[in-house]
């Protein structure tokens, strides 16, 4: 469960996004708003990239308290993911793999699912866009996260890929009751996931609504 | 199309050297107007000397092939500046708008962003060929402008060319293909890149550490192994790696932002890049362990890299910054100077420590950043 106690974030005595209090459940949550709404401020200040004020809690872990413990139990992947040109995807999903205690055996299967094997070898800096948004997208699944926020998941991914994160989504979240937050402008195919919940950020407000 | 280059191109130059450059500035300024000399110089031997200066440049052979490997220095590292902004993705749209125009038209365009680029060396080329002509000295004036102007074509032809050719993209680099097979655990990545994108950068740093060394071992024949010169030495040569800790926060930021995520401690996270300064600065240290008593070697370490902690740290407060850098690494560097001449530099360690820490701890999570 995640819960919010006065968070504010701002940019230069700007607020960009402000909650009181909010709870949310271990479910899937679609995070929607307009370009510049402060979506993936949230996600990062969520995940601990970025200082705010206020509390966040996920399990009653305090992120600043206890950030070790909270950053265990939480993954991202970035909208547009950035990362070394001079390490191989392989080196990468070892970085990940100790840092999040995550095991080499769910890693094999997320990149069998995904059809990445042939290429995981090569350094970063060949990588096309769609390549990298996979491989961070294996990255955010690894470990044992209680939360997973993917900002813009649907985007630059071919349709094939998006079908095995749907069914990713669906069956962490079924078998292991992992949450997730998915930042995105496009519609999520309901077949596949019929339980999304709707969050909204409109100016600075964040309303959830089933 | 012009305006559009010289804002990425030439004020960016400007922008990432405005450091170096102003000092380089200011330095000049003050050597011309401040210095106190030894003895009384009247105003009119001071004029005569700087015209001197000036009528060398356009009379003496010598003092020209100098200026003309000061202009073709000048020149590499601007020609390297353009070459690598146009690799990055934010420029790769001049790839397909920029070359769909004539090339004289490209090549005008061109010529004017490395004339801005140049337009120091412009300055003083012209007014020293002013100078020259009154003083009734016509080629070597000459010279020095066509040299100019031809080196100014010569950039502007090259990079039509490079933005003209198809681009090809190497799967990996020599350092990449060396070190395929080697470990590469998160606190030493960023050694990793000085190996693969920044060896010149590195080998330049490496000269000047070096130089120090030399000049240190030379001046200070009979105490180069005391404790204090020791003290001294290290604290330049850290100094001198300031460009190397800028890099890596850039770095850090850019590269290894995903790592704000991962469950590391504050304190893992402010010691663990160590690691790649224990490495990156193992001439140095070798230096030091072989001319230093074993226990004066590792405290001047402790104080280096405690030094180091706190030029870090100061990144993590003020940003991707260079000018703000300069200035604090500046306001260090005399208040460490002023620590070592009454010999307090080693009692500070603790306190360089927790200072670099407590900034550290307070900026990590940094509001540099923006979505």
């Amino acid at each position: 469960m995640l819960r919010f106690h006065n968070f504010i974030k701002s940019y230069n005595s700007r607020k960009i996004v402000e909650i009181g209090e909010l709870e949310l459940s271990n479910g899937i949550y679609w995070l929607k708003g307009i370009n510049g709404s402060g979506k993936s401020t949230l996600l990062k200040s969520i995940c601990g990239f970025l200082h705010f004020d206020g509390e966040i809690f996920l399990n009653e872990v305090n992120l600043k308290r206890d950030g070790v413990d909270y950053r265990k139990k939480i993954n991202f992947a970035d909208a547009e993911p950035i990362y070394p040109e001079f390490l191989t995807g392989n080196e990468m999903i070892k970085l990940f793999l100790k840092a999040k205690s995550g095991s080499i055996t769910k890693a094999e299967y997320y990149i069998n699912s995904m059809d990445m094997g042939n290429y995981l070898n090569n350094p970063l800096g060949t990588y096309s866009s769609g390549m990298l948004k996979k491989l961070s997208l294996v990255l955010a699944f690894l470990g044992n996260p209680t939360l997973i926020c993917l900002d813009e998941p649907l985007i630059t991914i071919d349709i094939d890929s998006l079908s095995v994160l749907y069914q990713w989504i669906k069956d962490k979240h079924e078998k292991e009751n992992t949450g997730f937050i998915l930042s995105s402008h496009q519609p999520f195919d309901l077949s596949i996931l019929n339980n999304v919940i709707t969050l909204s950020l409109e100016n600075g407000k964040l309303y959830p609504s089933s | 199309m012009t305006e559009i280059l010289k804002k990425i191109f030439a004020n960016g130059f400007f922008k990432m050297h405005a450091g170096a450059l102003l000092f380089l500035f200011s330095t000049l300024i003050i050597y011309f107007f401040f210095i106190n000399t030894f003895g009384t110089v009247p105003m009119w031997a001071v004029t005569e000397w700087n015209l001197a200066i000036t009528l060398a440049l356009v009379s003496s052979p010598l003092v020209l092939i100098i200026y003309f490997i000061v202009c073709l220095g000048y020149g590499f590292k601007s020609w390297q500046y353009v070459v690598k902004q146009l690799s990055i993705a934010n420029n790769e749209f001049l790839f397909y708008s920029t070359t769909s125009f004539r090339k004289y038209i490209q090549f005008k365009s061109w010529f004017l962003v490395q004339f801005k680029i140049f337009l120091p060396l412009w300055i003083y080329t012209i007014f020293a060929t002013v100078i020259g002509l009154i003083y009734g000295y016509y080629l070597l004036p000459i010279c020095i402008v066509l040299f100019l102007a031809f080196l100014n074509a010569f950039i502007a032809y090259s990079y039509i060319q490079r933005i003209n050719s198809l681009v090809h993209k190497r799967a990996t680099t020599v350092a990449g293909s060396l070190t395929k097979k080697w470990a590469k655990p998160f606190f030493i990545l960023f050694t990793y890149l000085v190996l693969d994108k920044m060896k010149l950068t590195f080998l330049i740093t490496k000269i000047v550490s070096y130089l120090f060394i030399i000049c240190i071992s030379l001046f200070f024949t009979e105490t180069a192994k005391e404790f204090s010169i020791g003290t001294l030495t290290i604290i330049i040569l850290i100094t001198a790696h300031a460009i190397i800790i800028y890099k890596e926060y850039g770095f850090n930021e850019r590269f290894l932002y995903f790592s704000h995520n991962f469950p590391y401690s504050k304190i893992k996270m402010f010691l663990g890049p160590c690691l790649n300064y224990l490495v990156l600065l193992f001439p140095e240290i070798l230096w030091l362990v072989t001319t230093q008593r074993f226990d004066h070697s590792s405290r001047i370490i402790l104080l280096g890299l405690s030094i180091l902690l706190l030029y870090r740290s100061i990144m993590y407060a003020i940003g991707n910054n260079m000018k703000r850098f300069l200035f604090w690494i500046f306001l260090i560097f005399n208040v460490l100077f002023l620590g070592f001449l009454y010999a307090l530099t080693w009692y500070s360690v603790p306190i360089i420590l927790i200072i670099s820490y407590l900034i550290f701890s307070r900026n990590y999570s940094n509001e540099h950043l923006s979505d």
